[in-house]
């Protein structure tokens, strides 16, 4: 009787140990490399670049926050594999950082699994359940802890400030009585875009990394004619030099963050 | 034959004297060894437990980062306030840090400049030490201390502020009546010898982080719903906000937002006119950082208790509020870098007002 106990658990523990495991989903890592440029020169600030009604135009500052970022695939289910909740991109390097403006900002997201997509989604801006919160809600480094406008009560999605040869007497003039600059800050739930970039992403084992190129120029695309005065395409910097996204200047901002996903390409 | 020497750590030992350290532990150390590590493992009866502190905190405010290495208690806190206000610090035994960081003066010393012991003018003003705790950017006007233990050790030896020697402060402190017993209590020392300047700064940080709002000043009560702001205040609020479309944007919240009215950045706000980079006569963080486009920008301070802090910027040039309304009216002045935000706004005499008003709501009541 005894043996044909041992006999027995023995072969239990056999049949057990040919049950099929599940198989182990493969994983591996996205990088997704943020850069801006101005109609195809690497972005930085403090440098003169041209207009389109081709007034001189420079930078200080260019940073946004990005929501709400995942891979999509027509096929898998589900069909959204998030990467990244909320980020903050700040592109702001100055000439004498050329070289992190070429490299840009790089997040970097682990235990993706591979296969293939269709697709990236970005949200541009801070996406409505997190726009509720404050900095004061989070902890030292975490994203969300700059960038937010009481006033509003909502993040600043995007900030774009600097200085444009508005007197065309070719020089940017900032600080002053005459002070040459701009700033155009965009918020509120209102403005917040959300843009699926198509493209077949083959994400194997070894990873992969989407670059990411914004074109600032063409942050300032306006079709309104009410604010493109010169008739080119572009906002009239000149005339509407900044907003707040308050309502007499909301369609400025609204146009910018809807221009993210024209000025952005997925590579 | 192998030679196993060790520093001289006991007594019985002599030094280079002692040519081998296992002919010692045959005689004596072999003994001793297991006593002394009984001993170590005994909770010391004499050193008392101190006390952890908890910071009262208005609501809104954030969580404040407190050093793993050096959290608040209260009698670190008490031990932090001693040192601060004590002379002891200066070389010539007449400044301490509390003489140009006035609790009943929004803790600056209203000079433009501040001064060391004899006299001797520094370079920039005092800044406020009010919710210095939550200030994670870097400290002074240029960040160029990234943490308060840190900041604390340059004043007592800047030779234009307490112009002192730390090894003479920590041979003072170590003879001193009171204070080694202190130090028992706040960071269960030992001896005199574990007095360092490293737990000096660790006190005296600790205080520092202790100075947090009271959360009742008048724009703290009208946000908590306690009362409301007067008609003027609350147009001071709306301008300096920019909540309503219809009255102006005086873009004082970008740098100075809510709760702390600072971001903690870095900024040129147009306070020095500049043609270039090169020629701001105080290049403030571009100093600390070696980037010039960061030449001529200062941390953006905290407004609260602005009232009390005059006169205002990192030099002191304004001796009012007025002067200050007047100088972001007006555009600030010419420079290569300057904020954006720093352009005219067109703010008419009582609109200033309106927002000096304003200003004013955010003194606290309670003095420290």
């Amino acid at each position: 009787m005894k043996y044909f106990t041992i006999l027995l658990f023995a072969c239990c523990l056999f049949v057990i140990g040919c049950e099929d495991t599940p198989e182990e989903q493969t994983v591996t890592g996205v990088s997704l490399n943020f850069t801006a440029n101005y109609d195809g020169n690497t972005f930085v600030t403090f440098k003169d670049y041209t207009y389109p009604d081709g007034r001189k135009i420079n930078f200080n500052n260019f940073n946004f926050f990005v929501s709400d970022i995942a891979l999509v695939s027509e096929e898998a289910t589900p069909a959204n594999t998030d990467l990244v909740e909320v980020d903050f991109i700040d592109l702001s390097y100055d000439e004498s950082q050329l070289a992190q403006a070429e490299a840009g900002k790089t997040l970097t997201i682990n235990d993706i699994p591979v296969g293939k997509y269709s697709g990236i989604k970005i949200g541009f801006g801070v996406k409505a359940d997190l726009n509720r919160s404050k900095p004061t809600d989070y902890g030292t480094g975490h994203p969300l802890t700059r960038n937010y406008w009481d006033g509003w009560s909502s993040y600043i999605f995007s900030m774009i400030e600097g200085g444009a040869d508005m007197d065309e007497n070719g020089t940017i003039t900032t600080g002053g009585t005459d002070t040459e600059s701009f700033t155009y800050h965009s918020g509120t739930n209102d403005v917040y875009e959300e843009v699926i970039f198509t493209k077949e992403i083959d994400l194997t084992d070894s990873g992969t990394q989407l670059s990411i190129k914004i074109d600032v120029q063409e942050l300032f695309k306006n079709s309104s004619p009410d604010r493109d005065l010169n008739e080119d395409g572009y906002l009239d910097i000149e005339s509407f030099s900044g907003t707040h996204s308050n309502n007499e200047e909301m369609d400025i901002a609204k146009s910018i963050m809807s221009n993210f996903g024209r000025a952005t390409t997925v590579e | 034959m192998y030679h196993f020497r060790f520093p001289n750590v006991f007594p019985f030992f002599t030094g280079d004297d002692c040519p081998c350290l296992f002919e010692k532990f045959k005689k004596t150390g072999i003994f001793i060894f297991p006593i002394l590590l009984f001993f170590s493992c005994q909770t010391n009866p004499s050193i008392p437990a101190s006390t952890p502190f908890t910071i009262t905190q208005p609501p809104l405010f954030p969580k404040m980062d407190i050093p793993v290495d050096n959290p608040l208690t209260v009698e670190g806190i008490a031990l932090g306030k001693q040192l601060f206000f004590d002379p002891i610090l200066s070389a010539d035994h007449t400044m301490s840090c509390g003489s140009c960081h006035f609790p009943d003066r929004g803790f600056t010393d209203n000079l433009p400049v501040s001064k060391g012991i004899h006299g001797k003018v520094g370079k920039r003003s005092a800044m406020s030490l009010l919710n210095i705790g939550y200030m994670n950017t870097g400290l002074f006007w240029d960040g160029r201390t990234d943490r308060l233990e840190t900041q604390a050790l340059l004043p007592v030896a800047d030779s234009s502020e307490l112009a002192h020697q730390w090894q003479t402060v920590e041979w003072d402190l170590r003879k001193h009546q009171n204070y080694p017993d202190a130090f028992r209590h706040a960071f269960g020392i030992q001896d005199t010898g574990q007095l360092t300047r490293t737990l000096v700064v660790r006190a005296i940080a600790q205080y520092e982080r202790s100075l947090v709002s009271s959360g009742n000043s008048r724009y703290d009560r009208f946000r908590k719903g306690e009362l409301e702001l007067t008609a003027d205040e609350m147009m001071g609020y709306d301008l300096f906000f920019d909540i309503s479309p219809e009255v102006k944007d005086a873009e004082c919240g970008n740098c100075h937002n809510a709760p702390l009215f600072t971001t903690n950045e870095y900024n040129n706000n147009g306070v020095q006119a500049a043609k270039t980079l090169e020629d701001f006569k105080d290049s403030g963080r571009g100093m600390v950082t070696g980037n010039r486009y960061d030449n001529g920008k200062f941390r953006i301070p905290t407004l609260r208790n602005i009232e009390l802090t005059a006169p205002y910027m990192h030099d002191g040039r304004f001796a009012t509020l007025e002067e200050v309304v007047d100088h972001y009216n007006k555009g600030g002045q010419i420079s290569p870098n300057i904020n954006s935000l720093i352009r005219p706004l067109g703010l008419t005499q009582k609109e200033k007002e309106q927002l000096i008003v304003f200003l004013k709501t955010l003194t606290e009541e309670e003095v420290y």
